[in-house]
């Protein structure tokens, strides 16, 4: 840090105005109006205009290159004349080639793929720093960037560069209006003072500080509180790495920090060498023109060039020849010295040459070891550099990956020179620039080679995009009366068949076992017909595993075939944590736990069900229960779905008529919800409607003649069908709280649905207090969706507010003629009972990931309300929720 | 009732209509601004504004850009017509000029008329 920047740290921005004089005021307002009406103007620019005015100001800057140089080093008296002019070359013709096929101006990127636009906007007003240090080459580079992004500028150059910077305002200021850009457009600040920088940072018209180069002007547009692009002082570690082309990096070096006489921030500080290399290394130097110094002469170099006060560089120094470095520390060197190397034992205060030094003094360190090399540039990284340039010379890759690690520094440079790698453009394909961002390490916003895009607030459009669906299923469906005879067709070394002690007992089991492949060894693993524990899973897996079996054939009602699902997966995965596999989810695409993909064992899995309702035979879950913790355990995962299911109705003739009922109608809801469902496709309406249509109409048959084949085996298909539906669409609010309810007075999983279901149609068909954000859905569609139900079983109505409640009127005829009771309170539950229950019934609900799918997001007191509504009971003339308002 | 309710409603006379029309044709000026000469205009514009219109309407249906001594002219005219109480109309702008306009922060100075 320079000294007189310290002077700059002081400044209180917020005492500017009280001190300026109200004619400064003025002045300074002048310039910020003057800038925002060019702005403003400037908005109107197409592409064409602002590439047609850059190519001008590109053009003249390249022509007065030389021009600015000579002023720049007759007044800042730093740097080096010929280094001057290359640099505003490349300020102009090397960004001109960066940005000049780059769009600025409305649209400037699509991303089709990703129904993804980017446009522009300008900032505005910019007010710019600039350094003493590059001082032409800076304003021509944010002059071009401007004018290229629409914005205005208004520039305080470093008061020792202000002669030099504001003739290179004024020549790009001149050449831009005379080729159409906005009057005012560009302004430098007369006689910039600190108190002026501190009143435009805090100006409300100057939407961007860029600040270059200046620690205390980049702290300063940091806390205006203003967005800022500050960029500022650096340390730059070299390593110099044994397998390196030593004379590649010698003169590289040698070329970066004599660049200007070391003015560039990226260049070179410290250089640690490999032991093994370092006296050739040193020799190479000497012999390119470097002095090396002795101990002696690096305290004298020490005392000359850095203040002891502060640590910092000497400013007489910066930007200084070496030979006059060494007559001012009064070191004899040769005429021709490019460089003065002092080698170092340390980094710190302790060792004053470790810091940055604007000017051709590089210290060196020799290194025992790589990690004795990194730990050093570390040390120089966190002396001052961080976030800035950090260069290695290897060709080792992991040696430069290792170091491109711990290095924090926007800008890591492979064998080439710091300062103009950094620059970009030059050595390498980073972006051309005259400010380097620092990151956060350096206080600054960025580690960007700051450029256009800086300049620019991007907006994003963003269409919406049709999101992917799916809809997955078993591989093979076999269905009505006998399919089982397909299981012939499955060949089986060692087969398992899973089943309730009831099953075995009625001789289903020998059914199955009669169409399965001759020769086919046989076990029979007979489990409760309840929720599956984890002992039975075990017992289970302990018998594939005995028995090698290569298929498992799940015969049951949705227990026993849960249970065949977590046989499997154990079986084929031993490893595979239930718990964590039953962690929380929205999405079941999106899962954050992956389910196993490698298997030890691998068994077919065929299921058939006994019941016509839960549909498990081509569902993706299955539900445990440990009791051990009392907890229950849900999986999800479509690896879980059977590959085969079998849907033969001869194992559901003799299901008495309660069972017939209860699943009946969780078929039922399962068709209802999955046809509402925000993840509904086109794939999931036409299962939901067609089991609708078979419940409403073979239902009531099976129930009342439950040895009526078509009625029985229509009644399977359309369990299996919502089945295919809810797998896929999911269910809603409806199981959320049947759930609930079921669990806490023991009421079947079908008949809590039944209690529920006509309240909850209505509170969906009506308009949503809260709707659920979906980007599966177009607008809000329950309500049509249950007319369109209402259509399809023919029941009348002209609006959808008749044809919903008809269908509602239907659903609790059916729901009459089943013997369903009409509410909570005829199952004996007394008021006060549930009153007390109510609260945690809506609470667990509300945690069911059941109706995370539902069209209406549901509120807690309306899951209350829900609630309530069931325990009075049904009858569509009752309550708001059964009056649908529709959307 | 409605019928009712409609009769009750003051109705002003075919006469009144008339008289209020030429008040309002007496009060008013309309211009049309030519892209190439916004400035002369918006001047020629402030001088009409003597004190007897209310209200002053620009047409800028064929100004596609303005630029910054357009802008200035237009503040100039805006505070010539605040000190006078006239409202002015700009019709015709396109969204560009508007939010050229809005970023020198004009629009609150003048009415927008389609």
């Amino acid at each position: 840090m320079i000294a007189t920047e310290k002077v700059q740290e002081r400044v209180q921005i917020p005492l500017a105005v009280e001190i300026l004089s109200a004619e400064r005021i003025a002045y300074l307002e002048g310039l910020v109006n003057q800038a925002k009406t060019a702005a403003a103007v400037f908005t109107q620019f197409t592409q064409a205009d602002v590439d047609r005015i850059v190519k001008a100001m590109v053009l003249a800057g390249l022509e007065q290159a030389q021009h600015l140089a000579r002023l720049a080093i007759e007044e800042t008296k730093l740097g080096v004349l010929e280094d001057k002019i290359l640099k505003n070359m490349v300020a102009t013709e090397f960004v001109y080639n960066y940005i000049k096929d780059k769009r600025t101006v409305g649209i400037i990127r699509e991303f089709p793929e990703r129904n993804l636009i980017e446009m522009a906007e300008p900032i505005g007003v910019i007010f710019s720093v600039t350094p003493v240090t590059n001082p032409t080459s800076t304003v021509l580079f944010k002059c071009i960037m401007a004018i290229k992004t629409r914005n205005a500028v208004i520039f305080s150059p470093h008061p020792k560069a202000w002669h030099c910077c504001s003739e290179a305002v004024r020549i790009m200021y001149e050449i831009a209006v005379k080729h159409g850009a906005p009057e005012g457009v560009f302004s430098c600040l007369e006689s910039p003072t600190l108190l002026d920088n501190a009143f435009l940072m805090k100006h409300k018209d100057v939407g961007l500080i860029d600040a270059t180069g200046v620690p205390g002007m980049v702290k300063a547009a940091y806390s205006s509180g203003k967005p800022a692009l500050g960029v500022g002082a650096g340390n730059t570690p070299v390593y110099l790495e044994k397998t390196a082309d030593l004379n590649t990096a010698v003169v590289d070096i040698i070329v970066s920090k004599t660049f200007d006489n070391g003015t560039i921030c990226a260049s070179e500080q410290t250089v640690v060498i490999d032991d093994e290399i370092y006296d050739a290394a040193l020799q190479k130097f000497a012999d390119l023109g470097a002095h090396i110094c002795n101990e002696k002469e690096t305290k004298k170099l020490e005392r000359t060039v850095i203040d002891p006060q502060t640590g910092f560089m000497q400013p007489m120094a910066v930007g200084q020849k070496a030979i006059d470095i060494a007559r001012f520390a009064g070191l004899s060197v040769k005429p021709h010295t490019k460089l003065l190397i002092a080698p170092i034992h340390g980094v710190g205060r302790e060792h004053p040459l470790s810091v940055e030094k604007l000017f051709p003094v590089l210290a060196v360190y020799p290194a025992k070891s790589v990690a004795e090399a990194l730990r050093v540039c570390v040390d120089v990284n966190h002396a001052g550099g961080i976030g800035h340039t950090a260069v290695i010379f290897s060709r080792n890759e992991e040696v430069i990956r290792k170091f491109g690690d711990v290095m924090n520094a926007g800008r890591i440079i492979v064998n080439s020179p710091g300062s103009i790698g950094a620059l970009g453009a030059v050595y390498n394909d980073l972006v051309p620039t005259f400010s380097f961002g620092c990151g956060t390490g350096g206080g600054n916003s960025t580690t960007d080679n700051v450029n256009i895009f800086h300049y620019l607030n991007i907006k994003r459009l963003a269409r919406r995009t049709q999101t992917h669906m799916w809809f997955r299923i078993p591989n093979q469906i076999y269905f009505n009366m006998n399919a089982v005879e397909n299981l012939r067709q499955f060949p089986s070394q060692s087969t398992i068949i899973v089943t309730s002690p009831l099953l075995e007992q009625m001789g289903m089991v020998d059914i199955v076992r009669r169409h399965i492949c001759p020769k086919t060894h046989i076990h029979v693993q007979v489990i409760p017909d309840a929720e599956p524990e984890v002992k039975v899973i075990s017992q289970g897996v302990e018998a594939l595993n005995f028995y090698k079996a290569d298929q498992i054939i799940a015969l049951g009602g949705g227990s026993v075939i849960d249970a065949a699902k977590i046989m499997k997966l154990k079986y084929e995965s031993p490893e595979a944590d239930l718990e964590y596999l039953a962690a929380p989810f929205l999405d079941l695409r999106k899962r954050v736990v992956e389910y196993p993909t490698e298997k030890v064992n691998r068994a077919r899995l065929i299921a058939m069900s006994t019941t016509s309702g839960t549909g498990s035979e081509v569902t993706p879950f299955a539900v445990l229960t440990d009791k051990a913790s009392g907890r229950k355990v849900t999986l999800a995962d479509y690896s879980l779905t059977p590959d085969v299911a079998i849907v033969d109705p001869q194992f559901v003739m003799s299901m008495p008529k309660g069972l017939t009922a209860d699943t009946g109608i969780d078929c039922l809801t399962h068709a209802l919800e999955a046809g509402v469902s925000n993840y509904a496709s086109p794939y999931t309406d036409s299962n939901a409607m067609q089991a609708i249509r078979l419940v409403f109409k073979y239902l009531p048959i099976a129930y009342e003649h439950p040895h009526d084949e078509e009625a029985r085996c229509m009644m399977h298909n359309a369990a299996c069908i919502a089945a295919m539906a809810f797998s896929n669409a999911s269910v809603g609010v409806n199981h959320a709280l049947a759930h609930a309810f079921g669990a806490r007075f023991g009421v079947p999983h079908g008949r809590a649905n039944a209690l529920m279901l006509p309240h909850v149609m209505a509170y969906n068909a009506a308009v949503p207090t809260k709707f659920m954000p979906s980007p599966y859905t177009q607008g809000y569609v329950a309500h049509k969706k249950y007319a369109t139900v209402a259509d399809l079983l023919g029941l009348g109505g002209h609006t959808v507010d008749e044809k919903v409640k008809n269908l509602i009127q239907a659903t609790e005829q059916l729901l009459d003629q089943l013997g369903f009771p009409k509410s909570i309170a005829e199952l004996g539950i007394s008021r006060e009972q549930f009153e007390r229950a109510v609260p945690e019934l809506a609470g667990i609900a509300f945690d069911d990931p059941s109706w995370r799918s539902n069209p209406r997001m549901p509120l807690m007191s309306e899951l209350v309300e829900l609630f309530w509504k069931a325990y009075e009971g049904r009858g569509v003339a009752k309550g708001a929720a059964s009056q649908p308002q529709t959307v | 009732m409605k019928d009712e309710a409609w009769r009750r409603v003051p109705r002003l006379s075919h006469k009144l209509c008339r008289e209020m029309v030429k008040l309002m044709a007496m009060t008013a000026v309309f211009l049309n601004v030519d892209e190439a000469r916004i400035v002369p205009t918006l001047r020629e514009a402030g001088e009409k504004l003597d004190g007897t219109e209310r209200e002053v309407t620009l047409d800028l249906s064929s100004v596609l850009r303005i630029d910054g001594s357009a802008l200035r002219a237009m503040e100039e005219l805006a505070s010539i017509a605040e000190g006078k109480n006239v409202k002015v109309n700009l019709r015709g702008v396109n969204v560009e000029v508007y939010k050229v306009l809005k970023l020198v922060k004009l629009t609150r100075r003048f009415s927008f008329v389609n």
